[in-house]
């Protein structure tokens, strides 16, 4: 290191004319002369242009007062504190690990502009996951006046100074050879939660990049273990936490287990920013409505049929003729709809044995002969009742997405569809059109098309059907509750008696107590079914094990018992519990 | 920084110096009418465009007329303006007049200079015109930090002498556009040899300057790199990654200054000379006054000092 300690002359300051005097010298040649007075206002513009230094007044605020007050937009006490803190204490190298909805994106955002506005920033890069591209870009040309050019194809890196680009297009080589060479200002990265292992291209690629200054935003700094912690901060300022030796002596008792938290928490609070709901930051009152209804003889029969057909088959285990995911997936799709389940029956009648495939075709004859779903009757009935109002449908599954549209669509009702597989433009002009035309009241929603996408324009949620994990069933509710939503919101969940659903939502709702937002909670159920059992195949399990509907109601309770347990004990690996 | 009245006067001005068309509706607000360019979009061209934009300076006077934009020192409409500005008054080419009254130089130059010969004043004086280079700067003083600051030196192009804050001195002067026809003193200075001049003034300012911003940014880049060092002395590290982040460490906090011309002007200012009779019969002292500078010379001879 003494090599890299400098001399007084070493750091001593540069002078660089940025006017070449030749120019200057052509300039006065051609005799483009202008008035005394222009003069004096061009110099006097320039000495009002003048950055004097920092003070604890953010430019960004009054720059962009007009721009957000015909938006009615007003930055949040804490996203204000936020950058203050960023650009001066924390000297622009920051991980924004606010929970989820409370404005992360703003804050970058700020940031940014703040940067731009002293003169201090100029080449930008943000990375995100592909699916947020346009939204961030959206974002930056509303609210900051920021004008990003999207990434893509043969990019021409070099030319452009404020860029969005995915990881997945970045770490490509011929992009990430020319994205190392060049010299960042600022380098934002979104999701920064997938850069814990430092083995992996994404964690090279971010670590190589050469840059000022540096944001990270994630919600979950922290999920499974510390080292994946001590990795992403070490992203960040390498040797904020020491080498790897020293905090492995000094901070981790096991890899999940943390010791001298008090030191561990003022070292982290250096790097990092974490801001949670609570008294200072308030959303609307969330409302939620448990919508149960009785299906038909022939729906039951089809969900008996199919639930024997998994039980069956998942008991074989290793000899089972069908993947245990498969599996859980048709067992969560004839929960869903007939359609949904008769995707995958047709799927694999075309793998099956011949045993196997009487059975499953017959399933799916079964299936066919339901024209219609008596959740849609529900659905309709909800609409009806909300008039004019804005609503979204969620559902896991294409196949009942396409029903739930044709259906609207017979009863003169339009609707718009968002799904993964839609292309970015395509994207943002459903959401548009969606937010803007009247005529479209509801929009249908896949699991994969909901992703990172901020609805808060709408107050209104259909979940036509559950997703087994918690964690999914509250991202899906954030696109509405979260900053901005100055509503409050209503969300309707679809329950069919006699099924797992009715099962599960009162897990849901009794034990995790998932709709009372106690995220941190959430966070720790997950973390605590780790990896190898997961909160779904827990679930299935239970499913599976039972043969009567009572043993289900026990076995589910012994879950639910479970989690109250890990839910009141003392408090797992969380950045919450760290800082 | 500004008060509400100093933005609106620079606000007017900017409008004037442009062209634009403008109503002071009362003392709170503005009516301006202004060209905008609206860039190419899709297929269709760049056009210029008529936008009236209703200007207040006070959020008190926002609530007054409601629609209304307020503009402050930061707010974009400001910025707006200050941009729009660069495109004008690059250069300039003025002359200055000076209205000669006998007594009144004449004590003009011995309040400046008390014991100045009276032979001076017997005859009476000749007048030319003195070329001078002015320029506006901003030098930026940039660490991990930003600090700037606008320099305003003119340069004699006879005697080479830099004067400090120039145009401070020609403020309230009459200007008049265009080179004087005859009585021009000759140059001695080209201009590239002016410009030389001037950026070693800008040079000699840098080094004059406290060097507490660099000090202190220099603790900040020892600090960083001492924390780098953390992390990188296990043995498994790659050296060559710790050089790179080093380097971009030190790209990071070292001090620049960067200085960039706002904009250039030949100026002619007025020069009052006076001869006294020789004592041995040889060259005649001279005096030259430059009323505008507030600046003697040449006493004695016809040298500067």
């Amino acid at each position: 290191m003494k090599s890299f300690l400098t001399t007084e002359s070493e750091f001593s300051p540069q002078f660089e004319l940025l006017t070449n005097p030749g120019e200057m010298i052509t300039g006065i040649h051609r005799q483009q002369w202008d008035s005394w007075e222009a003069f004096l206002l061009r110099a006097r513009a320039a000495s009002l242009s003048l950055f004097t230094g920092f003070n604890d007044q953010l430019l960004v605020n009054t720059y962009l007062q007009e721009r957000w007050r015909q938006a009615g937009l007003v930055p949040y006490e804490h996203q204000e504190a936020t950058v203050k803190r960023v650009i001066g204490e924390l000297r622009g190298r920051a991980i924004l690990a606010d929970e989820v909805g409370l404005g992360k994106t703003i804050e970058a955002g700020m940031i940014i502009k703040e940067y731009t506005l002293r003169g201090l920033a100029k080449k930008i890069l943000i990375l995100t996951p592909a699916s947020l591209c346009r939204q961030w870009a959206a974002e930056l040309s509303q609210k900051f006046a920021l004008y990003p050019v999207l990434a893509k194809g043969d990019f021409n890196w070099e030319r452009y100074e404020l860029v969005i680009a995915s990881l997945d297009l970045a770490k490509q080589e011929k992009h990430r050879r020319v994205i190392e060479e060049l010299y960042y200002d600022l380098l934002v990265v979104d999701e920064a939660h997938k850069l814990k292992n430092p083995s992996t291209r994404n964690w090279q690629l971010v670590s190589r990049i050469r840059k000022k200054f540096f944001l990270l935003l994630t919600a979950t700094p922290l999920q499974n273990d510390l080292k994946e912690l001590f990795n992403l901060i070490s992203l960040l300022r390498p040797g904020q936490l020491g080498s790897y030796r020293h905090f492995r002596k000094n901070f981790m008792e096991d890899k999940r287990t943390a010791k001298n938290p008090e030191e561990l928490r003022s070292l982290i609070s250096r790097v990092m920013i974490r801001n949670k709901r609570g008294p200072q930051i308030n959303l609307p009152a969330r409302k939620v409505a448990t919508m149960p209804l009785t299906p038909s003889p022939k729906e039951i029969e089809l969900y008996q049929k199919i639930t024997n057909f998994v039980r069956a088959q998942y008991r074989k285990k290793e000899k089972a003729a069908v993947n245990p995911l498969t599996l859980l997936t048709l067992q969560r799709e004839v929960c869903s709809s007939s359609f949904a389940a008769a995707t995958t029956l047709c799927k694999l009648s075309q793998k099956a044995g011949e045993e196997e495939a009487v059975k499953i075709l017959s399933l799916m004859e079964l299936g066919g002969s339901l024209q219609e779903n008596t959740k849609m009757n529900l659905v309709d009935e909800i609409l009806t009742h909300l008039g004019e109002e804005k609503v979204i449908i969620f559902t896991e599954f294409l196949a009942t997405q396409q029903y739930i549209h044709a259906r609207l669509k017979r009863k003169g009702i339009p609707a718009l569809t968002f799904d993964g597989s839609m292309s970015a433009s395509k994207k943002d002009f459903t959401l548009g059109r969606f937010r803007r035309d009247p005529a479209y009241r509801v929009l249908i929603c896949t699991e994969s098309g909901g992703e990172g996408v901020n609805l808060q324009f709408c107050r209104t949620m259909i979940n036509y059907d559950l997703p087994w994990n918690p964690m999914r069933l509250e991202q899906r509710i954030g696109r509405i509750h979260r900053l901005g939503q100055t509503r409050e919101v209503f969300v309707y969940n679809l329950v069919t008696q006699g099924t797992i659903e009715e099962h599960l939502l009162k897990l849901l709702l009794e034990k995790v107590r998932l709709f009372e937002v106690v995220i941190g909670n959430l966070q720790k159920i997950i973390t605590c079914f780790g990896k190898e059992k997961s909160f779904e195949s827990r679930i299935m399990g239970a499913l599976v094990a039972a043969e009567t509907e009572a043993e289900l109601t026990r076995n589910l309770e012994i879950l639910g018992a479970e989690i109250l347990e890990k839910l009141e004990s003392p408090p797992a690996l969380t950045i919450d519990t760290l800082l | 920084m500004l008060t509400p009245e100093e933005v609106k006067r620079f606000i007017i001005t900017t409008l004037q110096v442009s062209g634009a068309s403008y109503r002071q509706v009362d003392e709170d607000l503005l009516l301006a009418e202004v060209t905008v360019e609206i860039p190419p979009l899709f297929f269709d061209p760049a056009r210029l465009e008529k936008h009236t934009l209703n200007l207040v300076f006070t959020p008190e006077a926002g609530a007054v007329y409601p629609g209304s934009e307020l503009v402050v020192p930061g707010s974009y409409r400001l910025n707006w303006f200050l941009e729009g500005i660069k495109e004008r008054g690059n250069y300039t080419l003025q002359r200055f007049s000076y209205e000669f009254q006998p007594a009144k130089t004449q004590q003009e130059i011995e309040e400046l200079l008390p014991a100045v010969r009276q032979d001076f004043f017997l005859q009476a004086p000749s007048f030319q015109m003195r070329p001078y280079l002015g320029a506006n700067y901003t030098l930026s003083y940039r660490t991990d930090e930003l600090r700037e600051e606008l320099v305003s030196p003119g340069l004699d192009m006879v005697s080479g002498e830099v004067i400090p804050n120039f145009f401070e001195l020609l403020a309230a002067a009459p200007a008049i556009p265009g080179a004087p026809e005859e009585g021009v003193e000759q140059q001695r200075y080209t201009l590239e040899q002016a410009f030389a001049l001037l950026h070693n003034y800008l040079q000699e300012i840098v080094q004059a300057k406290d060097p507490l911003w660099v000090e202190e940014a220099r603790t900040r880049y020892e600090e960083e790199l001492y924390c780098l060092y953390q992390y990188y002395q296990e043995d498994n590290r790659d050296t060559n990654d710790f050089k790179s982040r080093a380097h971009e460490l030190y790209d990071k906090f070292r001090p620049r200054v960067l200085a960039r011309l706002v904009n250039l002007g030949l100026l002619y200012l007025p020069e009052v000379i006076y001869s006294a009779p020789s004592p041995t019969g040889k060259e005649r002292p001279t005096l030259r006054y430059s009323p505008l500078l507030k600046k003697v010379e040449g006493i004695g001879s016809n040298s500067p000092k």
